[in-house]
């Protein structure tokens, strides 16, 4: 453990944690295992002697594998917690229920659409850090975001019809 | 497109509640503790004592290692000296070599003992 291996992490967490939060939320739809997945992931890292040059996409490729762990662990428990908080009270500009229309389409496409669009729109990550937390090409990253863009703007447009 | 990444980015997205907060400022308090106690500087005399007690400990506990002198085991060993007969040969070896040549007729020595119990061995013609 360097010396300041545990501040590095410590202040990673402190700056992506409502990110960390929405991306093992969307994994599991359960709260409580993703912040078991958190816990786990970070517990792990904090044990590690080195960290990567890139923490970005490490961080959130621990915290996926621990969310998947999770998710598997609860396989028999029904995990509906939407990665979403919309606030119906709040107007800010945007139609709350267009919100919620979009947060249930974003749920029906496949779980690589749906991550890249998370991890893209949600945790403000590049294409080619995408690539590096999925271990997959940029290319193929990309294409699973616009993809996954594409299906929502045709089940928003059959929605409307 | 540009329009659907402005409202999902409008979307909000939940947050970790007070109590996960905790459980994580827990979380990096104990490895913080744990790095400090792991790099603490030892005192030279606090080391030169674990080196002493280490070199002790083994004096003592190595010293009741040594190992006991072997004694001989004595072993009961019973031989059978059974006539190499064709019927004999046979049901030793089978059928595979059912017509053995008159060379190779003469005794069979058996020892049975416990480290030899279940071999065999055959002798020509010396005895």
């Amino acid at each position: 453990m360097s010396e300041d291996h545990v501040e590095t992490l410590r202040r990673f967490y402190e700056a992506n944690r409502n990110e960390l939060y929405t991306y093992a939320l969307a994994l599991t739809r359960s709260r409580e295992a993703a912040e078991d997945a958190i816990h786990t992931a970070f517990g792990k890292m904090l044990k590690t002697w080195s960290l990567p040059r890139e923490l970005r996409p490490y961080v959130f490729r621990c915290v996926r594998n621990a969310a998947i762990d999770e998710h598997r662990a609860r396989a028999r428990e029904s995990l509906h917690d939407s990665p979403f908080a919309i606030d119906e009270s709040r107007n800010n500009g945007h139609d709350p229920e267009l919100q919620h229309q979009l947060a249930d389409l974003l749920l029906t496409l496949s779980d690589d659409e749906r991550e890249s669009i998370m991890l893209k729109i949600y945790s403000g990550m590049t294409f080619h850090e995408i690539a590096a937390t999925r271990s997959v090409s940029i290319n193929t990253a990309a294409s699973w975001y616009r993809r996954g863009l594409e299906k929502l703007r045709v089940l928003m447009r059959g929605e409307n019809e | 497109m540009k329009d659907l990444e402005r409202e999902l980015k409008a979307i909000p997205a939940a947050s970790p509640d007070a109590r996960h907060e905790r459980r994580m400022d827990r979380l990096f308090l104990e490895s913080e503790w744990r790095r400090v106690w792991y790099r603490r500087p030892i005192p030279l005399w606090q080391g030169a004592a674990a080196c002493l007690l280490a070199v002790v400990f083994g004096y003592l506990y190595g010293g009741k290692q040594d190992v006991a002198p072997s004694t001989p085991v004595e072993t009961t060993r019973t031989v059978y000296i059974v006539p190499a007969t064709p019927e004999f040969q046979r049901a030793v070896q089978g059928a595979v070599q059912s017509h053995p040549a008159p060379a190779e007729r003469g005794n069979y020595v058996i020892e049975v003992s416990p480290s030899t119990l279940g071999r065999e061995s055959r002798t020509g013609d010396s005895i």
